[in-house]
């Protein structure tokens, strides 16, 4: 599983685990059922027009176990499409912990890329609504900042609930740096 | 209406293609597969997801992958 993987350390507590906003799989996998229903379509539009096409002296010979095969041939790679969509989106995630947050970009089955981003390094959050159904179903794009020798920028788009994203990641660096001036402090 | 000649008229007949498309589509599915199940064994987070996944998954493919078979065979 992920999270032997990711090797959270000791006392590590997840707070919150972020997926793409359902939206955004739903008008994927509509796209691809449409698509997985053509042939078919296609199939009973033209055997329900065979007359019409016939006194339009167009003849079409219509072999039914060769339609048969490549019907269930289309259905099946359709499916796999479907399965491969379902895959990326559950697979690419947000997981924010009290530490630091570890974005897990599943771009395609071999194209894997997860970055690890500390809590304390964090300097901007940034939300963006934009659009009439993001902002009627609560999704967008979020963003941050961190500090160091290198700036860095993440971003990703997609995610459910932008606001209280961004207040959660907000308050578990606040948190954080507590614990750290907190730690500073006894140690001197 | 006859059909036309082709230059792989004497070596391969029609059905000869859909028994190496059927071959290759089997192929693909069994690779398709074994990734699949490798990532979500690997990556995933919910034991119970995967389940579900994997039960849909057969659910769905297996029956046309019988079909395809019955009608190349056939």
């Amino acid at each position: 599983m992920l999270y032997d993987k990711l090797q959270l350390e000791k006392d590590e507590v997840v707070l919150k685990t972020v997926r793409k906003h359902w939206f955004v799989i739903v008008t994927e996998l509509i796209t691809v059922v449409f698509v997985a229903f053509l042939p078919i379509t296609l199939i009973t539009i033209i055997g329900s027009n065979l007359d019409v096409l016939k006194s339009a002296g167009i003849t079409i010979l219509l072999d039914g176990q060769l339609v048969a095969f490549l019907t269930s041939a289309w259905l099946l790679l359709s499916i796999l499409a479907g399965f491969t969509i379902w895959t990326h989106y559950y697979l690419d995630l947000w997981i924010v912990t009290d530490r630091r947050i570890i974005s897990v970009d599943q771009i395609h089955f071999f194209n894997r890329s997860v970055a690890i981003f500390r809590l304390e390094r964090l300097q901007d959050i940034e939300y963006n609504i934009n659009g009439f159904l993001p902002t009627f179903l609560n999704f967008g794009t979020i963003s941050a900042q961190t500090a160091g020798h290198h700036e860095h920028n993440f971003r990703a788009t997609g995610m459910p609930d932008p606001r209280g994203l961004q207040s959660a990641i907000q308050s578990a660096m606040d948190t954080r740096l507590r614990v750290l001036h907190i730690e500073a402090d006894l140690s001197e | 209406m006859t059909p036309a000649p082709t230059p792989f008229n004497d070596v391969f007949s029609g059905n000869d293609f859909v028994l190496l498309f059927f071959y290759f589509l089997i192929g693909f599915y069994a690779l398709f597969t074994a990734v699949l199940y490798y990532h979500w064994q690997t990556y995933s987070t919910d034991g119970k997801i995967n389940f579900l996944t994997f039960v849909t998954y057969f659910a769905m493919t297996i029956p046309l992958v019988i079909a395809l078979s019955a009608i190349t065979i056939m």
